[in-house]
């Protein structure tokens, strides 16, 4: 039997096509400037130009000529670590308490230690460039780390306060009414529970830390500039497709760790963080 | 006495949620926490399994005192209201979950949540995961996880609330059929009556961190010790009279015997009463008119306007094809069994 | 992971959440009043002059006519950029809670997601090759269709900028909306319907203003986004461009003027959370429905 329908009313109609044709269209807007970056990588031109011509990997062998860039990377690489680590250091227990704690003040204390998310990086990286400047404190790797790591805190904790809040309380006394002890029950009840938050707040300072360009670029030193900031001076001054074919790359990592949210956290989770 | 709640009290936030809880169990008795939502039913069951500390009264099992003692070295065993499965395990490990802490060898964890799946009908499901099972299927695994672990006492917290109304009636025969196979001491907590009353050998009517009542089913409907478990448990007409030289005064020459001496309440229930025409020269307790009936068929019931003793409900026993008195009629009603009203001294409490 | 660890995670104290109090405290809190404070002292070959605190240098930028130019021109990009991202990216949300396939909902998601997962210098380059000059994509497919002869000058404009700015922060604003537009609850838009209500109406009667806290989070975060990046701005605005925030990145780092690079940091920051709080306040405003009764 086919398919019967109710009639429509041109409006109806008329709203619906336009809904659907700006979503459309901003989902163009959102992905077709990756494609045009990934096309312009393999042209054969000099400058960059579109449409590509030609096809070539010859821009990626460039890169790996570039030893500024080379290093760049192993920099950002060490940040992206170092900021993740401290945040999950100290973002872990005190998103425990924050959620968990009964003591007075705990909501003031939970909006203080969130509240930073929207602090531009800009001001963060400035602030932390100043108050070094007193302290004999200069533009170094470990700024970079200070900064990033204030930057991403935030988020961290937020996201593992959500999930940590989304944790049946019941659930830890059942383990504890069967004859777990607390020990236990954290590592068999409380962290796989935990974990989707715990690997979506390292993802996100990993990433984040590995691109940032606003704290970095005021905290970062000039000889060893992390792959934001080199991208930066290279953007600006060099017209060669080399940034598109390193933007690919920067591209095709994103991929990847989005296939690896979405496997693990399941993107689903992601709008309500 | 296998378990013992003595004098319990606790306090939260400067209220007494209990106050002086006493409460002995049989081995092998299964006894339901009656009582309406904020009565600290669900307080005492917390005290009794260890996640809270009473301020004052003790717990014993086995003669062992037990208060202070934390939730995971009690031999209690829980079934929570939600079931508070765990998300991320599987049915056999849920089952084996207490087993697992405990460190038992492997095989014997195996060969245990299998007879324990096999008990409450679970055998081909242990490899699901709780949300894929339906809601009758989550609570036998509940309960399956608990009663493994063979604890002194199993404490069930509202099990049939997540249940839909067909199934809870199953689901309460199953249950009481299972706690009584297994021989386990049990205390369910409820706010049905009939979930009270299907399940137990004992119930305890509580009211405002008090236990008002612990009786057989029957006997807290014969003979109530309070007009509110009076009210609580079925339906009750009560009739305020006065009680002189040994006997209370219903009218119409009827008077019942008693001790006691000033106020009473006496109470009637339903069933026990029954519609009559107004016949000259035949007494009668009470006269009234007839402003509600409900046909249902087995049994009538009606409602009856009866003056100073305000409105009276009646169920009458219907003979086949016997046709009911109408609205509005003028009837008498009598009562059957003088000697079955209970007869509470003093002013109404409700 | 040890009991000791457990015991630490699972007390019910303020302990486990001092070190990030510290943290923030000492690398947050403490470097914002040194900032703050640099706007009201001289420096003088890098050393701060004694006693030199003053309104000075704020009544000096106040008083500038460019000042308020740029920061006009700050206000505006952002407000527009705001309302573009809004404009795009609430039909995506909706599409979203609409879409039935698992696989669809997921492939909508990484569109999303993936561009946040770039740099920010990523997704600003790639305009640079789409708005750029004669060989950019717009201006090669225009000339190519015939519809031009010279090509149009996008780049190093207002357009430029905002093109970026909308683009860069429209996941932003989508996240939100999916958040606040998958979770409603559909038979209200029943209820509409049978009503009487058509689908348009029911959407501007029922789907739009229960989606308000999803807008308003949206709006604040893309317009303080806007307003504070200096990135786009920087590369699609072309060397003369100026908002308030490249200011502040020009200031400190290139013209190492720290007082003035202070000054315009605070007045971008206090401004950006004083708009970021207005657009809260009017979006609780629209819910006032969601308050408890007085």
């Amino acid at each position: 039997m086919s398919a019967r329908r109710m009639p429509r009313s041109w409006s109806d109609v008329a709203g619906g096509l336009l809904l659907y044709g700006l979503a459309a269209f901003s989902l163009l807007v959102l992905v077709a400037p990756s494609l045009v970056v990934i096309g312009i990588s393999f042209t054969e031109k000099r400058y960059i130009s579109f449409p590509p011509e030609g096809f070539t990997f010859h821009w990626y062998w460039a890169i790996l000529e570039k030893q500024q860039l080379i290093d760049a990377v192993g920099v950002s690489v060490r940040i992206s670590l170092a900021v993740m680590l401290i945040c999950l250091a100290i973002g872990l227990p005190a998103a425990f308490s924050l959620v968990r704690g009964r003591y007075r003040g705990r909501t003031a204390l939970g909006a203080f230690v969130v509240a930073p998310q929207m602090m531009p990086g800009m001001v963060i990286g400035i602030a932390i460039l100043f108050f070094g400047s007193f302290f004999a404190f200069r533009q170094s790797e470990l700024m970079v780390v200070v900064g990033l790591s204030v930057f991403c805190l935030p988020f961290v904790v937020r996201v593992i306060m959500a999930r940590l809040a989304g944790i049946d309380v019941t659930l830890e006394e059942a383990s504890s009414n069967l004859g777990a002890d607390r020990a236990q029950t954290f590592r068999r009840i409380t962290l796989p529970q935990l974990l989707p938050g715990v690997l979506a707040g390292a993802a996100f300072a990993l990433i984040e830390a590995f691109d940032n360009l606003t704290v970095a670029l005021f905290t970062a030193s000039p000889r060893g500039r992390p792959l934001a900031v080199e991208l930066y001076q290279l953007v600006q001054f060099d017209s060669s497709p080399i940034v598109a074919a390193i933007s690919t790359l920067e591209i095709a990592l994103a991929l990847i760790v989005v296939l690896v949210l979405a496997r693990t956290i399941g993107l689903e989770r992601l709008p309500e963080k | 006495m296998h378990v013992v709640i003595s004098d319990v009290d606790k306090v939260f936030g400067g209220t007494r949620v209990l106050k002086g809880c006493t409460l002995g169990l049989e081995r092998g008795e299964v006894v339901s926490l009656l009582g309406p939502s904020g009565c600290g039913k669900t307080t005492l069951l917390r005290c009794l399994a260890g996640f809270l500390v009473p301020e004052r009264g003790e717990i014993r099992i086995d003669g062992t005192d037990v208060t202070l003692v934390p939730p995971n070295r009690r031999r209690v065993g829980l079934v929570f209201q939600s079931y508070a499965l765990f998300p991320h395990l599987s049915v056999f490990d849920n089952v084996a979950y207490g087993l697992t802490v405990r460190r038992c060898p492997r095989r014997e964890i195996a060969e245990r949540v299998r007879e324990a799946l096999a008990l409450v009908a679970l055998e081909g499901f242990a490899e699901r995961f709780p949300a894929q099972l339906s809601g009758g299927q989550q609570q036998r695994v509940a309960l399956a996880r608990a009663f493994i672990l063979e604890p002194e006492i199993l404490l069930l917290d509202e099990p049939f609330n997540a249940l839909d109304a067909k199934l809870r009636g199953t689901m309460q025969v199953e249950l009481r059929k299972l706690v009584k196979r297994l021989g386990m001491t049990s205390i369910f907590v409820t706010h049905d009556q009939t979930e009270a009353l299907t399940l137990s050998d004992r119930v305890a009517v509580m009211r405002d961190g008090i236990i008002q009542q612990l009786d057989h089913p029957l006997a807290l409907y014969d003979t109530p010790s309070s007009d509110y478990v009076a009210g609580f448990i079925g339906t009750t007409n009560f009739v305020r009279r006065e009680a002189r030289e040994g006997h209370v005064a219903l009218g119409g020459g009827l008077a019942l015997p008693t001790a006691v001496q000033g106020p009473v309440q006496v109470v009637l229930r339903p069933e026990n009463l029954r519609v009559r025409a107004v016949r000259e020269g035949a007494a009668a307790p009470f006269t009234g008119k007839v402003t509600f009936v409900r046909p249902l068929g087995a049994t009538v019931e009606y409602e009856i306007d009866a003056g100073a003793d305000g409105t009276l409900r009646v169920v009458d026993l219907r003979e086949a094809l016997a046709p009911t008195f109408a609205e509005g009629a003028d009837v008498a009603v009598v009562v059957r069994k003088p000697e079955a009203c209970a007869i509470l001294p003093g002013e109404p409490t409700r | 992971m040890s009991a000791g660890v457990a015991g630490v995670v699972l007390t019910r104290g303020i302990g486990p959440a001092l070190p990030a109090i510290v943290y923030l405290v000492v690398f947050l809190v403490l470097p914002l009043g040194f900032l703050f404070s640099f706007a009201f002292l001289s420096v003088e070959r890098g050393e701060v002059q004694a006693g030199s605190f003053s309104f000075l240098h704020f009544r000096e930028t106040l008083s500038d006519p460019l000042f308020w130019r740029v920061a006009w021109r700050s206000f505006w990009v952002g407000v527009v950029a705001t309302l573009l991202c809004l404009l795009l990216g609430y039909p995506v949300a909706y599409l979203y809670s609409e879409l039935r396939s698992p696989l669809a909902r997921q492939l909508l998601l990484v569109a999303v997601v993936a561009p946040l997962l770039t740099s920010a210098i990523v997704r600003t380059y790639a305009w640079l090759v789409i708005l750029g000059g004669r060989y950019g994509l717009i201006n090669s497919m225009l000339i190519d269709l015939g519809l031009i002869t010279r090509p149009l000058r996008i780049l190093n404009t207002d357009y430029a900028v905002i093109i970026g700015m909308t683009q860069v922060h429209l996941p932003f604003m989508i996240l939100p909306l999916i958040a606040a537009l998958a979770g409603r609850d559909r038979s209200l838009e029943d209820a509409s319907l049978a009503l009487g209500a058509s689908r348009v109406r029911t959407f501007w009667r029922v789907t739009l203003p229960l989606s308000i806290p999803g807008i308003a989070a949206g709006s604040a975060i893309v317009f303080a986004l806007s307003y504070t990046n200096f990135i786009v701005p920087q590369l699609l605005g072309g060397g003369n461009y100026a908002t308030l925030a490249l200011q502040v990145y020009e200031y400190i780092i290139v013209i190492l003027d720290w007082t003035e690079g202070a000054v315009r940091a605070t007045l971008l920051l206090v401004s950006c959370f004083f708009f970021v709080f207005l657009i809260t306040w009017a979006g609780n405003r629209a819910m006032r429905w969601t308050e408890a009764r007085p």
